[in-house]
């Protein structure tokens, strides 16, 4: 019995891996040379479609890839990866393929149509204490629930920047959904970074991760708290914006390749200059129009009364702006409770 | 050429001083130091085959003190292997290997032996395979190039190019058996003096014996390589990976080391070092087997539950939804009552009924009569009482305290195999405005669900008082509620519900109350055959002496007494005994010489228990028997 479940099981795997992102070994069939896959992987390309969606210019940065080969390699790789036009037919049979991920709370679950939605970037942001961490928490197992009890089937990838992952609670949600807890904490690669350069380097090393094994969520918590202290004051402006950019672009890459979700957690601003003594919540999420720009789909929780918090779509190409509320519950979000 | 004549005659003279040195090994390097040099000098001055015949006395000295098998001899190869190894730890799982084409540089190296390809059993066929200085440098530099031990902790000790050079001879040195010729390796291991070890393979001395342990060596190098090759396949496919990210898992295990306090410098060497496992200090949980790393697939983390193996694919949530299902259908009744209450009320359900029978119960024949033939007979031939017979609805048990009310409700509990659900005012009232009424509705419902049930309601006074103007309309909204339950409009006479209440004050039951509970059995004080029969009962299993006269002038001084009264009463009698005893016997008596208990000591207990009820306060129970009561019981004083 055991055995034949582990053979459907690695079956499904296969079947699985075939609609998964190809290989970069694949192009060596397209007679580029192995030397050459091997200089793509050292710098971080490991999927075709990663060499299919990165410009030119980054490609001939590499190391002993000349501008005829970076031609040639994207030519190839193109060949593999289709990038041209499709019709909004085909694309809405596939958007309406895409897993979402339960967040745990069936309210906040509806708010977002059904979940975290795969292959985008979800920002949440919000002040301390409401429940930003939690909610990854929360993530970080549902999504390797099976996809009918919407989850993602896949493991999850954590890089905390704050130093607040606490493996226990990952434990208190896998109880919850009755899920082996060893297995769970094996199904989460977690790295803490250290800086901003060491975060955008872990992202080079997930992909390098989510190429070998099925992932469906990564998870930056928080994406910018260290690009808070590491650039300071306006002189740095510019350049911490750019780094930010090619950050959330490398996220917005590896969600495309990959079809992960991408969660990020952002930090609030008080406005404290004068007009904003008008407005009545004076927060803003940080990281300017770069990271509004780049997030799918932005959240603001703020705190609700006990252990209820509230979250509002702030920003989202399909969701109306309105609001829903969840707990954080001793196993993970849930529900609100009257 | 002057040099080597004076390094000579150093080294003659140094030999010649700690000749009688304790260290076996300084003498040797001394010899052997002084052999390289006479060799180098004899070579520079004269034709090697003359320097050969002069070395051959000088040699086989060394060979014999070399050879010498004692436990401090230079044979006993730990030792040196040991110093060796101390300063320097084999950090295997960290060796990276950069060597690209591994595989070409040692299969150099791999060649055959020459007895392998003949095929012979002759060592002596064994003819050497050279073994140049450039072969030995070759692989030392190509060892030197590969095995970079990354790991940070190693370089404050001094581990850099020489202790590749280190690894190299270590893993020469390897074949650790107590074989004489392995001395050759011994003797490189301290010092690359090659050039005797040429001299020796050129003079052919003790040749065939020689090269075995050379090319074995060889051999084991080739194998450490190979391992060092391997390794760094494990590495490169987490590589990148290992480096960096780890499993949640490993990241609690860190954090609770942490937080427990202990080990915290392998926590911390461990978050340097970063690969999975590879804390040395650390008090981690080792386990044995593989661990999985970030770099594995994903594994379903689907529990693997013993009873539900079948479905073992079927993952929790489904199971929790199938068990629902059948929990609301089993309760369709149910569905319109807060699972909470449900649950509560569940929870009143006595399961754990003390064993209690119609015997325990002395006396009151016509009260356990009437309840027999309301409970019990019911339950089995309910084919029987039906219609007219139908058993009541409700049953009330009063009478003066302590007269076995309670204990007729136990006795109902266990011998009725009915649901038996013991209510008291507390598990019916709520803090809530309202939730008290639900209470109440939910018992019902749930008693509903439990066919046949009884409703056992200890001092119901609490609960259904006349209803008054003074009193709060939440204990009057319970009240109602309790009667329409009881018989109302919504009950079928199919339920087969019965409500016992017991209480001390059945004057101050409401009169719906009273007319609900149909059959009111006065429960009187104990008769004179009941106290007899109590008496006899308690001190069945006490050591006593009184004669059946004893008993019954016992039973008529207790006229008056309770049930509860008798106990008491026994219990003060049977500690007579032990009052007469004095404070020193108490701590060494046995228990079988304590005296047997008498009627003189009831005599002075029946002076400290005193009847709790009086006369006076049994007329009104009389009063409210003959007015309402169902009969049957001879009031009597006595």
């Amino acid at each position: 019995m055991a055995l034949a479940e582990a053979a459907t099981l690695s079956q499904k795997q296969d079947d699985v891996d075939e609609f998964g992102p190809q290989l970069i070994s694949k192009l060596q069939s397209q007679g580029i040379s192995a030397a050459d896959i091997k200089k793509l992987e050292e710098a971080g390309y490991h999927t075709v479609e990663a060499v299919a969606f990165a410009p030119k210019k980054y490609l001939i940065a590499i190391k002993g890839i000349s501008e005829a080969k970076a031609d040639k390699l994207l030519a190839e790789a193109s060949k593999l990866v289709p990038m041209g036009f499709t019709t909004a037919t085909e694309f809405h049979q596939k958007r309406s393929e895409i897993i979402q991920l339960t967040t745990g709370s069936r309210e906040l679950d509806r708010l977002l149509g059904g979940g975290i939605e795969t292959g985008s970037i979800t920002e949440i942001f919000g002040e301390f204490r409401t429940g930003k961490t939690q909610l990854c928490h929360t993530l970080a197992v549902t999504c390797q629930l099976p996809i009918d009890q919407n989850g993602g089937e896949g493991k999850s990838l954590y890089i905390d920047s704050e130093g607040t992952f606490r493996p226990e609670r990952l434990l208190a949600v896998a109880d919850r959904y009755k899920l082996s807890g060893n297995d769970v904490l094996d199904n989460v690669a977690y790295a803490r970074a250290y800086n901003t350069d060491h975060q955008t380097q872990l992202l080079i090393q997930a992909s390098a991760m989510m190429a070998e094994s099925r992932y469906a969520l990564l998870i930056v918590d928080s994406a910018t708290s260290l690009y808070r202290t590491d650039f300071s004051g306006r002189g740095e402006l510019s350049a911490r914006q750019m780094h930010l950019a090619r950050f959330l672009r490398m996220l917005l890459r590896l969600a495309d390749e990959f079809g992960v979700a991408v969660v990020i957690t952002n930090q609030v601003v008080a406005q404290v200059d004068g007009a904003a003594l008008f407005a009545a919540d004076p927060k803003k999420p940080i990281g300017g129009n770069i990271i509004a720009h780049a997030s799918t789909t932005r959240l603001y929780l703020r705190k609700g009364r006990g252990e209820t918090r509230i979250c509002k779509i702030y920003d989202s190409p399909c969701l109306p702006e309105s609001e829903a509320m969840f707990a954080i519950n001793a196993d993970g979000i849930g529900d609100a409770k009257e | 050429m002057a040099s080597f004549e004076d390094n000579f005659v150093y080294y003659y003279q140094c030999q010649k001083f700690k000749e009688n040195e304790f260290d076996p090994f300084v003498t040797c390097s001394v010899k052997r130091k002084c052999l390289a040099q006479f060799y180098l000098a004899s070579l520079s001055l004269t034709s090697n085959d003359a320097s050969c015949l002069l070395l051959e006395e000088k040699l086989q000295s060394y060979s014999a003190l070399v050879d010498k098998r004692s436990e401090d001899g230079v044979n006993n190869y730990a030792r040196s292997s040991l110093a060796l190894a101390a300063h320097c730890r084999n950090d295997t799982q960290q060796w990276r290997s950069n060597l690209r084409d591994a595989g070409v540089t040692i299969s150099k190296f791999l060649r055959p032996l020459n007895c392998e390809l003949v095929n012979s059993t002759s060592p002596n066929q064994c003819s050497s395979w050279d073994v140049t200085e450039e072969n030995i440098s070759a692989l030392l530099s190509a060892q030197t190039h590969n095995c970079t031990v990354t790991s940070d902790d190693c370089g404050g000790q001094n581990i850099s190019k020489h202790t590749a050079e280190d690894y190299a001879c270590y893993a020469l040195g390897r074949p650790a058996i107590a074989n004489q010729h392995q001395i050759n390796n011994t003797r490189r291991q301290e010092q690359n003096d090659y050039h005797v070890f040429t001299y020796l393979h050129t003079t052919g001395h003790n040749k065939s014996l020689e090269d075995r342990p050379e090319q074995q060596g060889f051999r084991m190098m080739g194998g450490s390589a190979v391992y060092g090759k391997q390794g760094s396949n494990f590495s490169s496919t987490g590589q990148h990976a290992s480096n960096m990210f780890h499993t949640a898992r490993d990241e609690m295990n860190l954090q609770n080391l942490k937080w427990h306090n202990k080990g915290n410098n392998g926590a911390n060497h461990y978050a340097a070092g970063g690969g999975a496992g590879c804390g040395y200090g650390g008090q981690l949980k080792r386990s044995l087997g593989t661990r999985r790393g970030v770099t594995n697939k994903f594994i379903p983390p689907i529990r693997s539950s013993m009873e539900d193996d079948f479905e073992g694919a079927c993952s929790g949530n489904q199971r929790c939804q199938k068990w629902e299902q059948n929990e609301i259908e089993a309760d369709e009744r149910l569905k319109n009552i807060d699972p909470k209450m449900v649950q509560l009320i569940q929870s009143e359900i006595m399961d754990n009924k003390t064993a209690v029978t119609w015997d325990d119960i002395a006396g009151l024949d016509f009260a356990k009569s009437t309840i027999q033939e309301v409970v019990v007979w019911p339950l089995l031939r309910p084919d029987i009482f039906t219609g007219l017979r139908r058993p009541p609805k409700g049953i009330l048990l009063f009478g003066p305290p302590g007269t076995g009310k309670t204990l007729i409700g136990k006795c109902i509990a266990s011998q009725s195999h009915s649901t038996f659900f013991s209510i008291s005012a507390s598990s019916l009232t709520s803090k809530w405005i309202g939730d008290g009424e639900k209470m109440v509705r939910a018992l019902f419902a749930v008693a509903r669900c439990h066919q046949p049930a009884v409703v056992f309601i200890d001092e119901i006074d609490s609960l259904l008082t006349q209803r008054s103007d003074t009193e709060h309309e939440s204990s009057r909204r319970i009240k109602t509620e309790f009667l329409v339950q009881l018989d109302g409009a919504a009950t079928a006479d199919e339920d087969r519900i019965l409500v016992i209440g017991a209480t001390n004050r059945p004057q101050e039951l409401d009169e719906a109350a009273r007319r609900r509970l149909v059959k009111k059995l006065y429960i009187p004080l104990p008769e004179f055959e009941a106290r007899h029969q109590i008496v006899e009962r308690l001190m069945f299993n006490e050591n006593h002496c009184m004669t059946e006269q004893d008993v019954n002038d016992i039973s008529l001084l207790t006229a008056g007494y309770s049930g509860a009264d008798m106990k008491n009463l026994c219990q003060e009698a049977s500690l007579g005994p032990i009052r007469s005893l004095g404070f020193i016997d108490i701590q060494n008596i046995s228990p079988d010489q304590v005296r047997p208990v008498t009627l003189d000591d009831f005599k002075s207990a029946l002076s400290r228990v005193r009847a709790s009820v009086s006369p006076h306060d049994l007329d009104s129970y009389v009063a409210w028997d003959k007015l309402y009561g169902s009969g049957g019981t001879v009031v009597s004083g006595t």
